[in-house]
């Protein structure tokens, strides 16, 4: 099929969108409610174009024969912008980053001729929705309710006082919101968005530089994702690891240690794999489902309680280094473990609610007192007037910062299970792991399953990630047929997580998920148990995998929750 | 009027002796057009049909100010429509039929109800169900793809075209929509002696005699305006809310018909005209046909949702003659820029109102601006 | 919660859809609460938000609790022109104002649009009675009659 598009012809299939074919003819069509990832609304009215002397979106109108298309006429031009204008005349708008306000330049906005009137805005809970900046282009709705399963926001009312927000405006804490956080990652602008929970600790973290005699020691964790995604925000490009920038960066904001996350990731999958090894040696409690994912934790103790004797009891790596920081390191520094503020550098929103669980106080206080998102971090270092790009690289601290690659997949869909494979080889073989790469685990599929044999047993595994996927893992009932099941609440693990910086697509995943891999095929040490931090950890502190003092610190209990309203 | 004769079945039993391609192509002879706005043939409609399972929805959700033939259909010939509405069933070959009859005529319901229990013998003869669905206050749910989601219950927003509902309608499946008025004719068509021409029209506004009135179509204006007495001198005539507006002295000799009425820029929406006389001040009323929308418009696309309460403001402002050309002039631009870039008929059609006065009527929005 | 039941028992045998089961329940409940919603919601198995979203999207379907009775005034233009206005000030004399419910409870003002009434305009709706050609005495004396 043949049409004609700013007047030149352009072979089409059936069933594409007008989008679709000026994207791969290098003609830019702007576009501010279309997602790759969603089904396209046509909400916004921004990628406007002229068929056959109509103005239609060209994000949802499928070619049709001798359409003759223009992009660029006058009329196309004026409609988008004043489209743009009523758009931005009710919302508050003050980043420079974000998808918005690009596009207002691009569009050649200069003055805005309508006023506000839009009034009310509802916060509350680790996620909050802003609608003084809402555009109502749909995609956190479309992303919860198709993507995600959850159907916790949907648009409500009718005309202009239609908004986006929780049943009867409840506060989204309250609600059965696992704070994946999916719609902030997908909002376009930061309407939807996560929330600091502590601002006054916060406000000290920032300036600390500033503070003289501090009686407080502020160290850092990275999470693994982070690493893959922090550049996205300084115009770099997304498969870039910006490991060694983003530590210098740290150091310059005034963190006094800078440690790895991976290092509580491998603690992690000590743990964990003792924890498989045993439940297969007993027969007992299979399949035993991960628990780094808090996300996934909230969703199981609301929906799925039955699933809980399954899941592993391990922390999360961040509250395993958080447990660790403020017993073994504070006391080896010789500081109270109220007076170690421990921040952590995370992909992720619902991190923020796991951190304020009233269970994750292994010291008397709270075993991380700060979780900053991705987001929060790169604005953070923007505020202070860092050239993140200029820097040089800075090196993680000892002794927490020594990680393996086991640790440094983590970040992505199929990581976690990777890592265990690689330690629970060697408790099941005796051998020595020659081959560290279990591709089969690798990939995308949201559900995806495979067995592996090691000596003498067949290990069936499954591997889902997104809150839909999850559901339908379960809800099916296949759960039952494996061994091993990863559970992450992020399409792509954490590298997709809710306080990612925007945009995220799979495209973008994709790349975020191979930069993690390659940095695990550099390391020197790919498996867990192998890493030296780790075996004097254990050697000096902890004892053995899930012994006294690991069960203690490092594991936790999970119980049935109902959300207050429901 | 014909409108309010009896058939009594007759008409059913005559269609049943004929097969159901023979109905269809009766019904594609007749001439006989949809009456709910959008003139489409109604035999070549039942014909588009797809197989399967498959729907019919009689679309009773009127809600275009100054429309009330469906109503006056339903009060006082019930069992017109429901035949009409078995004979469409059997010559579609459905089984389940929808009315979706508006929230704000539920006092209908249990005559309707009635209607459809008396005639229960007729329906068995085709296996037909007839389900009445109550609407519940919304003006958007008269657009057919939005009955189809309201009955689907989730937020009634029109769907995307296409697919067209004969291929993909109510819960996935084939389905055709029809007005009451398309419907009610329809066993008139088998009686004999239905004159095509006949149709329902609504009068109301600064008149001593509003109502529902059958004439011919093609009938002047100002004929069928002085059948209703008007109290003063008619200044300007809409055509519903969304149908756009005419002064009516220079068209008093347009002949009624939705071919000449759209070659002036108007639509002849539901055929309810409502005349304003000649002490009615333009502003004002762009104002009250603009609340109208802002109240019933679904909040999905931006120039809608947002261009109409821009709309709303600047009348406010330039009626209480605080506004500037350039206000004028941005209100022109939105005007068309609504009706260009919306998503649906009803973002489309709900300046033109505005439209058509700003161009009859400039003067006056000029005069109040500073 | 017997009736509430029983409605519910209705919509799983399809004998009407989720609009009717929405537009029932404010019938029996006078109107859609939180604690009801949600558990339709239950029963149902339908997200909350869904059935919230979809019920605050009509006029119809009150999420928050109304008067007794219901008034809705006719604000369409061919009321509008029989004097639509007149009959809300007469309402405000009554003591009755647009948006709000009367202290004791008993009715509730709105604006609607077109009722289907321009052939005897101004007209009104009080719950599902409609009242046509209205003027000053006829509201007071409906008015009157519902206390």
């Amino acid at each position: 099929m043949q049409i004609k598009m700013n007047g030149k012809r352009v072979k089409v299939k059936k069933g594409e969108t007008i989008l679709d074919i000026a994207k791969r003819n290098g003609i830019n069509i702007p576009t501010l409610c279309y997602h790759p990832d969603l089904k396209p609304e046509g909400r916004c009215r921004i990628c406007l174009v002229e068929v056959n002397g109509k103005l239609v979106t060209s994000c949802n109108t499928k070619v049709e024969e001798k359409m003759e298309i223009f992009t660029n006429t006058k009329r196309v031009l004026e409609a988008r912008r004043l489209n743009m204008e009523l758009i931005l005349s009710n919302i508050t708008y003050t980043r420079k980053d974000f998808e918005l306000i690009k596009l207002a330049k691009e569009l050649g906005i200069r003055k805005i001729r309508f006023k506000k009137h839009v009034d009310n805005s509802k916060g509350r809970g680790p996620i909050e929705i802003d609608n003084h900046r809402c555009i109502l282009c749909g995609r956190c709705v479309q992303v919860c309710q198709n993507i995600q399963g959850i159907n916790n926001i949907d648009f409500v009312n009718r005309g202009i006082f239609t908004e986006v927000t929780t049943p009867f405006n409840i506060p989204i804490k309250d609600s059965p919101c696992t704070f994946c956080g999916q719609c902030a990652l997908y909002c376009p602008e930061n309407a939807v968005r996560e929330r600091a929970f502590s601002e006054k600790l916060i406000k000290y973290v920032e300036d600390m530089n500033l503070i003289k005699n501090r009686n407080k020691v502020v160290i850092v964790q990275t999470a693994p994702a982070v690493r893959a995604s922090l550049g996205e925000m300084f115009g770099a490009e997304p498969r870039t690891l910006v490991t060694g920038k983003m530590v210098a960066a740290l150091r310059k904001i005034g963190f006094d240690k800078v440690f790895d996350t991976n290092f509580g990731a491998d603690m992690t999958i000590m743990e964990e794999a003792n924890e498989f090894v045993k439940s297969i040696e007993k027969n007992k409690n299979l399949p035993l489902i991960t628990s780094c994912c808090p996300s996934w934790i909230r969703f199981a103790e609301e929906t799925y309680p039955f699933l809980l004797k399954n899941i592993s009891t391990c922390k999360s790596p961040q509250q395993m280094f958080g447990a660790i920081a403020k017993t073994y390191y504070a006391k080896k520094i010789g500081v109270k473990p109220e007076d170690l503020i421990v921040v952590s550098i995370v992909p992720c929103i619902a991190k923020k609610f796991e951190a304020e669980k009233p269970e994750m106080k292994s010291a008397g206080c709270n075993d991380v007192d700060i979780v900053l998102t991705t987001r929060e971090i790169g604005r953070m270092i923007e505020r202070k007037k860092i050239n993140f790009s200029k820097l040089g690289d800075g090196e993680f601290d000892e002794p927490l910062g020594i990680p393996s690659g086991g640790g440094a997949i983590f970040g992505a869909t199929g990581g976690v299970t990777e890592s265990v494979l690689r330690v629970i080889y060697e408790i099941f073989t005796g051998k020595k792991l020659k081959k560290v790469n279990f591709k089969q685990v690798r990939g995308f599929e949201g559900i995806r399953d495979t067995e592996i044999e090691m000596g003498n047993k067949n290990i069936k595994i499954a591997i889902a990630h997104g809150l839909g996927n999850i559901r339908k893992l379960i809800e099916s009932g296949e759960w039952k047929r494996y061994h091993f099941i990863e559970m992450m609440a992020c399409p792509g693990g954490c590298i997709g997580g809710g306080g990612q910086p925007r945009p995220t697509t799979w495209e973008i995943r994709k790349k975020r998920i191979a930069a993690l891999y390659e940095q695990d095929k550099k390391m020197k040490i790919r498996v867990a148990s192998h890493s030296p931090a780790i075996k004097e950890t254990y050697k000096e502190f902890l004892g053995k995998p899930l012994g006294k003092k690991s069960e203690k610190l490092l594991h936790t209990k999970y119980e049935k929750r109902k959300p207050k309203y429901f | 009027m014909q409108i309010l004769r009896k058939s009594g079945w007759a008409g059913f039993e005559k269609t049943l002796r004929m097969n159901r391609k023979e109905v269809i192509k009766k019904v594609k002879e007749s001439g006989l057009n949809g009456r709910g706005g959008c003139n489409f043939p109604t035999g070549l409609k039942w014909e588009l049909m797809g197989k399967g399972v498959r729907y019919l929805i009689c679309n009773a959700n009127e809600g275009e100010p100054g429309t009330l033939k469906d109503k006056f259909i339903m009060e006082k010939n019930p069992s017109l429509l429901i035949e009409g509405i078995a004979i469409a069933s059997y010559a579609t070959g459905i089984h389940k039929t929808f009315i979706y009859l508006r929230g704000e005529y539920s006092y209908l319901k249990p005559k309707l109800e009635r209607v459809i229990k008396q005639s229960e013998e007729y329906l068995k003869k085709i296996n037909l169900k007839i389900n009445i669905n109550l609407g519940a206050g919304s003006y958007l749910c008269g657009e057919e793809t939005a009955i189809m989601e309201s009955i689907e219950g989730k937020r009634p927003v029109v769907r995307q075209k296409p697919p067209y509902p004969p291929e993909v309608g109510l819960y996935g499946k084939s389905t055709c929509v029809n007005n009451v008025e398309t419907l009610a004719n329809v066993p008139l068509i088998f009686l004999g002696g239905w004159n095509n021409k006949l149709e329902l029209y609504s009068l109301s506004g600064d008149l001593k005699k509003p109502g529902v009135y059958e004439v011919e179509g093609g009938i002047k204006l100002k004929q069928i305006v002085s059948l209703t007495k008007p109290k003063t001198e008619p200044k300007i005539i809409y055509f519903g809310a969304s149908g756009g507006c005419l002064p009516y002295k220079k068209f008093e000799n347009l002949s009624m018909g939705y071919k000449s009425i759209s070659e002036q820029g108007c639509m002849l929406n539901g055929r309810g005209l409502i005349i304003c006389g000649k002490n009615r001040d333009i502003v004002e009323l762009s104002k009250i046909f603009t609340e109208f929308f802002l109240h019933e418009n679904c909040g999905y696309c931006t120039p809608c949702r947002e261009g109409n309460f821009r709309v709303w403001e600047l009348l406010k402002k330039i009626g209480c003659r605080k506004g500037r050309k350039s206000d004028l002039n941005l209100l022109q631009k939105l005007a068309y820029h609504i009706s260009d870039t919306s998503y649906c008929g009803l973002g489309t059609s709900s300046t033109n109102h505005l439209k058509c006065a700003l161009k009859y009527f400039k003067g006056e929005f000029l005069k109040l601006c500073k | 919660m017997k009736k509430l039941n029983l409605l519910i028992l209705k919509y799983k045998k399809e004998e009407f859809n989720l609009l009717s089961l929405l537009e029932e329940t404010v019938k029996v409940k006078g109107f859609l609460s939180f604690e009801t919603l949600n558990y339709i919601s239950k029963n149902l198995k339908i997200p909350l938000a869904k059935l919230y979203g979809m019920a605050s999207f009509y006029s119809f379907l009150p999420t928050a609790k109304t008067g007794k009775y219901v008034i809705r005034v006719c604000n369409s233009p061919s009321c509008y022109l029989n004097g639509s206005q007149e009959v809300l000030e007469t309402l405000k004399k009554v003591g009755i104002g647009v948006g709000k419910t009367t202290k004791n409870g008993k009715f509730t003002l709105e604006l609607t649009s077109c009722i289907g009434c321009c052939d005897s305009p101004p007209a009104m709706m009080i719950n599902n009675k409609v009242y046509k050609n209205l003027d000053k005495t006829k509201i007071r004396n409906i008015i009157k009659g519902l206390k």
